[in-house]
């Protein structure tokens, strides 16, 4: 199983953070448990302007 | 008998106070409530300096060399000439009111009414759009270079929610501070030179509303450095968008709710100041982003601040029956200290 990539971790770049995600799981899944709600939230708005950008 | 009335019937009063638009002042300027630094006229060096000293075992011998750190660094910066320029045709005026304030004279168009009704709010007009260019906007260039910057979550880089605010702010010829805040070539940073500016980010953001806004507040100020909140001689002030006056009042007085006032306002009137956590909030015309910092870490640099207010007129040359105007300000905005400045949607 690949190493869980933290995008809260310093040097941790949004690109790096999707490379890292499986294909087919949405980032909500693939945080819950591992981030809080509110973080898990953001992180979701951040994706869409970084993909938007 | 019946009266006949032939021709074009036209209004016979007028009201006579002139309706007009508002020219906000919100203070940046008159009150100084960031670093206004004159003197300058196209360019400036910023000096900042940081001292690090380490203890050391006592010894009675002679010092050796130890591993302090007494760091200066020197910033060029680089002031924009910016004008604010037009000619007029009074020949214009003419079959309006303004035609009743023109003296005797087929030559005499210029009216004094128009220039004490509305030519003097060219210099009010242009100080609400230094405003604006203070808090919002920035250059073509300094949008590229932010938007060319890695996106990421965690402190030390750019979320891509600022790019996004930052791609949408008005192109002007002059940075915001928070353009300037996002990204800048101070030498003084961790990483010296032009990049992403050393600012603190707020994360975990949620769109601000009359519900939300006590707790966006609170990431905020939790996020501010300790050293600052204690810093009697340097307090941070909080820096927000117009609009959150009105979501705080809100806010407080939430309908249904249980009183909860997280901010406090001197008074009931409108333009009251306002404290979160004991720290002053001040709204300027900012755009997403909030800033909480000493004012004297965000500055503004010109030639003269009262520039802002001196227009030149003049007739135009070789008999036209014109005038121009004009205005003339040197302008930049620069940040010290970046790494105790927080930007918040950063």
């Amino acid at each position: 199983m690949a190493k869980f990539i933290n995008p809260f971790e310093t040097g941790v770049s949004y690109k790096d953070f999707l490379k890292s995600i499986p294909k087919g799981v949405t980032i909500k899944t693939h945080l819950k448990g591992k981030l809080t709600s509110e973080q898990i939230e953001w992180i979701e708005s951040e994706i869409k302007n970084y993909k938007n950008n | 008998m019946a009266i006949v009335f032939s021709g074009t019937k036209l209004p016979q009063s007028e009201i006579a106070e002139i309706q007009k638009e508002i020219y906000a002042d919100w203070g940046t300027f008159r009150d100084s409530d960031i670093g206004i630094e004159e003197g300058h006229k196209s360019g400036a060096e910023v000096y900042e300096s940081k001292v690090s000293v380490n203890m050391a075992a006592y010894s009675s011998g002679a010092i050796s060399a130890g591993s302090d750190t007494l760091t200066v660094g020197r910033t060029p910066v680089t002031l924009t000439k910016v004008q604010f320029a037009d000619v007029i045709d009074n020949n214009v005026l003419l079959d309006t009111r303004f035609e009743r304030s023109m003296a005797a004279g087929a030559f005499n168009l210029v009216s004094s009414e128009f220039d004490n009704a509305v030519l003097q709010d060219i210099t009010p007009a242009i100080g609400a759009t230094m405003e604006d260019v203070t808090w919002d906007g920035a250059t073509t260039a300094q949008k590229a270079a932010i938007a060319a910057l890695t996106p990421g979550a965690a402190q030390g880089s750019i979320s891509a929610g600022a790019q996004t605010l930052a791609a949408a702010m008005p192109t002007n010829l002059v940075n915001s501070i928070p353009a300037t805040i996002l990204y800048n070539a101070s030498i003084s940073k961790d990483t010296p030179g032009a990049g992403l500016g050393d600012y603190k980010k707020v994360t975990s953001i949620a769109t601000i509303t009359s519900a939300t806004i006590a707790a966006e507040y609170a990431k905020l100020y939790a996020v501010i450095d300790p050293k600052l909140i204690a810093d009697q001689q340097n307090q941070p002030v909080i820096f927000a968008p117009l609009a959150h006056r009105q979501l705080m009042r809100i806010a407080n007085n939430s309908v249904g709710a249980a009183s909860n006032q997280n901010f406090l306002f001197a008074s009931d009137a409108n333009d009251a100041k306002c404290f979160y956590n004991g720290i002053e909030v001040k709204f300027k015309p900012l755009v997403g982003f909030m800033i909480a910092s000493p004012p004297k870490y965000l500055k503004v640099l010109m030639d003269l601040a009262s520039d802002m207010s001196v227009l030149e007129t003049g007739a135009m040359p070789a008999g036209a029956e014109q005038m121009w105007y004009k205005n003339v300000q040197a302008f930049a905005t620069w940040v010290t200290n970046q790494r105790y400045i927080v930007l918040y949607g950063g």
